[in-house]
């Protein structure tokens, strides 16, 4: 494996962190698959407030799978009952493709000590040889190599596939392009008081995906390939590390609450106007940068 | 036992498979914490410690090592923490 599996994670399911990965080691362009990753406060808080939504699940922004199907540059398979044998041959036989096998709910747990979020928790087996199988776990972020006994059991018998087609095309990825420059454009000043959202797990869901979507944002305009490189701007650059910044904060703050079972709103309010105000720093910033450049 | 043998205790009772945690081991990558399992781990050593640590001393920022993670500690069993910084 080229690169270590970090947890800078720029997914928000495991899925997507797994492809996220092998996408890059197969040196793609990974960043313009952010292109539909811009979501303001406003929407996400809005999204989130009323208790029924979890982070897992949000659709707000679409999923890199989606995005990369979307643009024609990713398949995407999904198998059932599949066996041992064909994972074998599929790891083993095709550098292109990414498999990720589904696991048992006990996996985790057994494996890892670990509780996910959702049922459905897959692995990204990279390797498979006569006794052993080297794989990468999400939630913890591991690269395991181990005895095939110790995996197969686990195995639910599902798979998905991932097979890079093509590059992006360059006139689909600009027309995604200019939808993002509108949709940062517009007018987002959000006056949402999140002390109406008495389910702390909720706000800090919202802002987990807001910090997802912002990190993408950085990526995406940091992509020295792409036309929409956001050349040496400082106001940018400085305004939305600010922006995550404040949200990975707000971000623990938020779950430190949840596990204390109690909120100081006066708090949560400071973190809140913080986020609201260097959010529109980078998005004026973007603004001007289209509008007269740097 | 000492606090930094007490604070790698919990550690590993979180669930990280590290046998020699160092001070410049990182929390995330080297650890195998995420953000979420970070506070948890927090917490755990509060209630080993019986120390309650303020919210707006878990900045990420400023927990980035295995080292960072006993300075703040030892902040609070000593007795010197203060709440500061830019949130206070």
């Amino acid at each position: 494996m080229q690169k270590k599996y970090t947890q800078e994670k720029m997914g928000i399911t495991c899925v997507e962190n797994y492809l996220i990965w092998f996408l890059m080691n197969q040196g793609f362009e990974v960043d313009k698959l952010y292109c539909d990753s811009y979501i303001s406060i406003e929407d996400v808080l809005k999204d989130f407030s009323t208790g029924e939504l979890g982070y897992e699940n949000y659709q707000g922004i679409p999923r890199i799978q989606d995005i990369g199907s979307d643009l024609r540059c990713l398949e995407m398979e999904f198998c059932n009952n599949i066996g041992l044998e064909t994972i074998f041959e599929h790891v083993n036989q095709d550098e292109s493709c990414c498999l990720l096998a589904g696991m048992n709910p006990d996996f985790a747990k057994d494996k890892f000590n670990a509780n996910l979020w959702r049922d459905d928790h897959f692995i990204y087996i990279y390797e498979v040889g006569e006794n052993q199988i080297h794989y990468l776990n999400d939630t913890p972020a591991v690269d395991v190599c181990s005895d095939i006994n110790e995996v197969k059991d686990y195995l639910n018998g599902t798979c998905i596939l991932f097979k890079v087609i093509r590059e992006i095309d360059e006139n689909i990825f600009n027309k995604k392009m200019n939808i993002l420059e509108k949709g940062i454009n517009k007018y987002d000043s959000t006056t949402f008081d999140i002390s109406g959202m008495k389910d702390i797990r909720s706000i800090r869901d919202a802002i987990g995906i807001l910090r997802v979507s912002r990190k993408r944002l950085k990526c995406l305009f940091s992509n020295g390939s792409a036309k929409y490189y956001i050349k040496e701007s400082e106001i940018f650059y400085k305004a939305i590390n600010e922006v995550i910044f404040h949200l990975d904060g707000f971000y623990l703050f938020l779950e430190y609450c949840n596990l204390k079972h109690r909120i100081d709103f006066k708090k949560a309010n400071v973190y809140m106007s913080l986020i609201k105000d260097s959010d529109m720093k980078w998005r004026n910033a973007i603004a001007d940068y289209y509008v007269e450049g740097f | 036992m000492d606090i930094v043998s007490k604070i790698k205790d919990v550690i590993k009772e979180s669930g990280c498979y590290l046998s020699n945690i160092k001070d410049e081991d990182r929390i995330n990558e080297d650890l195998g914490f995420d953000s979420l399992g970070l506070v948890g781990l927090i917490v755990n050593i509060e209630n080993v410690f019986d120390i309650e640590i303020d919210e707006f001393d878990l900045n990420p920022a400023d927990l980035v090592t295995f080292g960072d993670m006993c300075r703040l500690v030892k902040k609070y069993v000593e007795g010197e923490n203060q709440v500061g910084g830019m949130y206070a």
